[in-house]
């Protein structure tokens, strides 16, 4: 308590007795006092005190006070005690037979390894082992006449005073100075910290192996605890080159999915299968990694199989929620809201719980990797749903977060770019978001009107979310297909060492990974699409390095690419906004939000230009405007993968993305063939009434509209999807 | 989360005193090593077997043995260095004890403690062992040389020799790299580079080092536990070093005596047991802190310190637990001996579960 001392001393002055140890006043000693006392270090005070029996001994009030501490704080060191080691007796009738067997199973176990050491006569590893350490010196022995104030003589014993007095930079300068003959001759010198990531199993036995092997596995595990990933890598690498194991193959492609290495943990997946056909866990993996690397198809198939045998596995389940929910996506007609590019700069931190469970999972594999699959089962019955939830996220940072947080990202960007505006009253900007809101529902109107001209087609649109979406309407011309066709190995790579760059805040490097990306792009036509993408993410990183030009250029190559694609123009805007370029950027801005008007950093940015501008130019500023490009439904690109159905005309997917860069869940999309207008209106009005009460959080009512919507339709997906997602929301 | 619990399984009494004991690798019997009261050296091999254990043989030696280790032998040969209290380095085959396959006069005084890295698997490079004496000299053995050490460190001319309590192999993790670890009487920690042949960092910690021990012999220096006199024990991160700083490190209350005895277990570097003068036994749990590595305001990497949790602590003896070995095979199995001359095997039951 702040007062504590005070109270102290006051005690103290009035007379008050207080112990000798500790200080307190005695009036501490006391049920009341404890039972308010909430503070850690006092309690624990109190209590020494009263254990040390200065005072006398109380021991209600002492059990009183370890009981507040307890409550207050398990950890205390004061509550500390000691117990008497236990005997086998401790232990219930189960757990004492369990024990013994395992102890009598290891006791036959070792028996037969001790004699398989002994009769098994490897050759001796003698040659392979570096020589002692003084011959070993010899080699180095020209860089060692150099040290003035070290002997040739290594085998003589020094003192580790004179060590001291070696200054090993200028040493090491030196050597480097030394021509090149010198440095040949000491070979034996070792790069520095290198961890080579294969054994030489020569020269071992089977049995040596087997051991040698387990235990680089166990320190791959150790290593992935401590969440050193690339260490792990190598550990489980080392295992391998010396005795393959499904179990390593395993926790190795687990690695790799953490470091975002899509391919080699499908690989690594696949060897799992193969040595063990019906590894669920390794089927999982793939899954994860297909996913990672957008083959949702496949991931599809993994669950599936995954689910086939555990139909319980929550983690299972909700990923191919995930999955189906991103086919879907990429099979329907979106809008264009979302677009399917992978984006660096998807969050970090999300992933922390999800690694306290793998890390369980890992270590279950090294247990016992045959068992895996109940081990699974095991560990999945007892997931909670909140951790599983942030965990899928988490897994598919780079796909579905990532579009999230890659507009945070550029929001952010925007707000520090320009430093001006953050000085701007609170009611200005409350008054200037208004005109613009209505801008855009005038453009939106506009784009609905030209769309009512070409009513021929039965697609709907749902109307930005700030227009309200209670009227569909019809809509025509089919959305400008982007095919995303599947990277090559070396250029996925690069992309994806590029976004690990970007994400560890290394952007000149990451820059060069890009621009390799892009060189070889270039030779390929069909790539367009992705050649796009990498430009944006090169213009992300330039921005962060402040190069504006830089960023522009790439943002314009990218447009060029792909007209009309939201994170180029966006992060051009930005560009233009921290070179100061005003009236470009208030027409990016514009340009964004005609594309999509829920973007809450495209509406800052345009306030913050305009007011620049209004500042700057008066109030005709307007005048000197150069055009907004105004952009169709049609136009807006889409992009899909190259091994999906090629969207459909009829389908439409709208995602919203809320203004807090929170995921929206609403997902709203119809499918087929045209029906009676009236059933179709009604379809549509309980779907819009559904998605309102999703967004408005009142997911009963939505459930409500939805099944209505179903037994209106029930062949259309959608209504069981997003139904399913309330269900979700609602935890059943 | 169901907490460990610490059982003694075996318990036998001898009629010596018990210095040292260590797992044989692959099997299920260790060795105990200690002096007879009338000055000579004990060495006897006990095997587990259904609720007790088996003397399979013993040996008694001229001088009282110290310490021992299996580190620096190959898991087929299995030999055994022991340090003794008249500063000899002896290697010994269990199998036929009469005489050492390798026997040296390392130390003028008494072998406080001995390691080994390089054989078993653990550690590449060439097998080695390391000796520290209260003769206030470090050295370190290959076993193929004779006579020599392949290093050595002491105090130079004029300094005061401390009393060197306790040696330690790390940082093993590929052909050239090792460092050793020695801790002294006066509090100093001192960590030699073998491949540099330099000292690398020292600090003091105040009060007598019993022990010290790397997490793990094996890999790039991770963790370095160091306990000391007055019933503390510290734990360095040692993957960064700041220039100044040196590692960053935790400390921890424990026992209300001397902390003796520090032992990784093998299966899990960040589970460890410490063992106190009073007889009673501490398992922890380190815990990595979110980030491992900081940045100083000069943008210099340093490094940050977990925190440790106990998960179990149990009173055994009413005497110090000189020495504790886990098994390297079995998870949870370990030996313990204390200065009551009764030998434990002792089992740790559900460690799995704070993997």
């Amino acid at each position: 308590m702040a007062e504590d001392p005070a109270v102290r001393t006051a005690a103290y002055n009035a007379g008050g007795y207080c112990t000798k140890t500790h200080n307190i006043p005695v009036e501490h000693f006391e049920y009341s006092y404890i039972e308010k006392c909430n503070n850690v270090k006092e309690l624990e005070k109190i209590l020494l005190a009263l254990r040390s029996g200065e005072e006398g001994v109380f021991p209600h009030l002492e059990q009183q006070c370890e009981n507040k501490l307890r409550n207050l704080h398990p950890e205390s060191r004061v509550l500390r005690e000691v117990k008497p080691i236990g005997t086998l007796r401790d232990l219930s009738k189960e757990e004492q037979i369990e024990l013994k067997d395992d102890l009598s199973d290891w006791l036959q176990q070792m028996k037969t390894t001790d004699t398989k050491l002994k009769t098994e006569t490897g050759i001796l590893g003698d040659e392979k082992l570096p020589p002692p350490r003084a011959v070993n010196t010899k080699t180095n022995e020209a860089k060692l006449a150099n040290k003035s104030n070290k002997s040739n003589k290594r085998v003589k014993p020094r003192d580790y005073k004179e060590w001291d007095k070696v200054d090993i930079d200028a040493e090491l300068e030196k050597i480097d100075k030394q021509p090149e003959e010198i440095k040949a001759k000491s070979v034996n010198k070792p790069k520095s910290g290198k961890l080579v990531d294969t054994l030489d199993p020569t020269g071992l036995t089977q049995a040596e192996k087997e051991l040698k092997a387990s235990r680089e596995k166990d320190k791959g595990n150790e290593a992935f605890r401590s969440a050193d990933y690339q260490e792990a890598v190598t550990y489980y690498s080392r295992s391998l080159s010396l005795c393959p194991s499904a179990a390593s193959y395993n926790n190795r492609a687990i690695a790799y999915v953490k470091l975002c290495k899509w391919k080699k943990a499908i690989e690594d997946c696949d060897q799992v299968l193969q040595l063990e056909p019906g590894n669920i866990k390794a089927c999982f993996r793939r899954a994860l990694a297909n996913k990672g690397c957008k083959d949702f198809q496949a991931a599809k198939e993994d669950l599936e199989q995954v689910l086939t045998v555990e139909p319980h596995n929550k983690k299972a389940q909700e990923l191919l929620q995930q999955v189906e929910e991103e086919l879907t996506k990429v099979k329907d007609k979106p809008k264009g809201r979302r677009l399917e590019i992978e984006e660096v700069g998807s969050s970090d931190s999300e992933g922390e719980e999800e690694e306290t469970k793998e890390n369980e999972e890992v270590c279950s594999d090294e247990n016992d990797g045959s068992k895996s699959s109940k081990l699974v089962n095991g560990l999945s019955s007892h997931d909670s749903k909140t951790v599983e939830n942030s965990n899928d996220i988490a897994q598919t940072g780079n796909c579905t977060a990532s579009d999230i947080w890659g507009e945070g990202e550029i929001e952010n960007n925007a707000e520090s770019s320009s430093p001006v505006i953050s000085a701007k009253p609170e009611s200005d900007k409350q008054e200037e978001t208004n005109p613009s809101l209505n801008e855009k529902v005038d453009i939106a109107n506009k784009t609905v009107d030209l769309v009512m001209e070409k009513t021929d087609k039965t697609v709907t649109v749902d109307p930005p979310s700030e227009v309200s979406s209670d009227n569909p309407v019809q809509e025509a011309p089919k959305p400008r297909v982007v095919l995303l066709p599947v990277l090559p190995a070396k250029v996925l790579e690069l992309k994806e060492e590029g976004n690990t760059l970007y994400k560890a805040g290394q952007y000149g490097e990451a820059i060069e990974k890009y621009t390799k990306a892009v060189d070889i792009l270039h030779t390929m036509p069909d790539h367009y699409g992705n050649l796009s993408t990498i430009y944006s993410n090169r213009a992300a990183c330039k921005s962060k390095i402040g190069d504006c030009s830089g960023c522009i250029k790439d943002c314009d190559r990218a447009l060029e690419l792909v007209p009309h694609s939201i994170k180029p123009i966006l992060r051009r805007a930005a560009a233009y906004e921290a070179s100061e370029r005003f009236r470009q950027a208030y027409v990016d801005f514009k340009y964004a939000l005609g594309i999509d008007g829920s973007i809450h950093s495209a509406h800052q940015g345009a306030d913050r230009c305009r007011h620049m501008l209004q500042r700057e130019d008066g109030v005709r500023w307007r005048e000197k405007l150069p055009p907004i490009p105004s952009v169709l439904a049609y136009e807006i690109p889409v992009f899909t993968s190259d091994n999906s159905a090629i969207p459909s005309p009829s389908v439409t997917t709208a995602t919203t993305l809320s203004a807090a860069g929170d995921r929206n869940e609403s997902e709203a999309d119809n499918g087929g063939s045209q029906r009676r207008p009236s059933d179709e209106e009604r379809f549509f009005k309980l779907k819009a009434q559904g998605n309102d009460d999703v967004q408005k959080g009142n997911f009963k009512r939505a459930i409500e509209s939805y099944t209505q919507c179903i037994s209106l339709y029930p062949g259309r997906a959608v209504s069981y999807t997003n139904r399913a997602l309330c269900y979700l929301r609602l935890n059943q | 989360m169901e907490k460990p619990q610490i059982i003694a399984h075996v318990q036998k009494s001898l009629n010596f005193t018990l210095f040292d004991t260590k797992w044989i690798p692959c099997s299920a019997k260790f060795v105990v090593l200690g002096n007879h009261p009338r000055g000579t050296g004990a060495l006897q091999v006990y095997e587990v077997s259904h609720g007790d254990v088996k003397l399979l043989h013993e040996s008694e030696k001229s001088s009282s043995f110290k310490c021992g280790t299996f580190g620096a032998s190959s898991l087929q040969q299995r030999n055994f260095a022991t340090g003794a209290f008249d500063g000899k380095l002896q290697i010994w085959d269990l199998e036929s004890m009469q005489i050492p396959i390798y026997s040296v006069k390392g130390h003028k005084e008494i072998i406080n403690d001995i390691d080994g890295v390089g054989g078993l698997g653990i550690g590449e490079g060439a097998p080695e062992i390391v000796t520290g004496s209260r003769d206030g000299s470090v050295k370190v053995w290959d076993p193929r040389q004779k006579n020599d050490p392949v290093a050595a460190m002491e105090p130079g001319e004029g300094e005061d020799k401390r009393d060197c309590w306790t040696v330690a192999f790390g940082h093993a993790y590929n052909q050239h790299d090792r460092c050793v670890c020695a801790g002294y009487d006066n509090g100093d920690i001192k960590l030699f580079d073998l491949r540099n042949m330099s000292l690398r960092w020292e600090t003091n910690i105040k009060n007598g080092v019993c022990c010290v021990e790397f997490d793990r012999k094996d890999i790039s220096m991770n963790k370095l536990v160091a306990t000391t006199l007055e019933s503390k024990f510290h734990v360095f991160d040692m993957r960064t070093q700041h220039p100044t700083k040196g590692f960053a490190s935790l400390t921890e209350k424990a026992h209300k005596s001397t902390v003796w005895n520090v032992r990784h277990l093998p299966q899990n570097r960040d589970i460890f047991m410490t063992t106190g003068g009073t007889g009673t036994l501490c398992l922890w749990k380190y815990n990595y802190p979110d980030k491992r590595v900081t940045q100083d305001s000069d943008k210099v990497d340093m490094g940050v310190a977990g925190t440790v949790s106990l998960l179990q602590n149990v009173t055994m003896s009413t005497q110090p637990i000189a020495s504790l070995d886990w098994s390297p095979d079995k998870q949870g199995l370990c030996v313990c001996t204390a200065f009551d001359q009764v030998l434990r095997v002792v089992i740790v039951t559900k460690l799995n579960r704070h993997l």
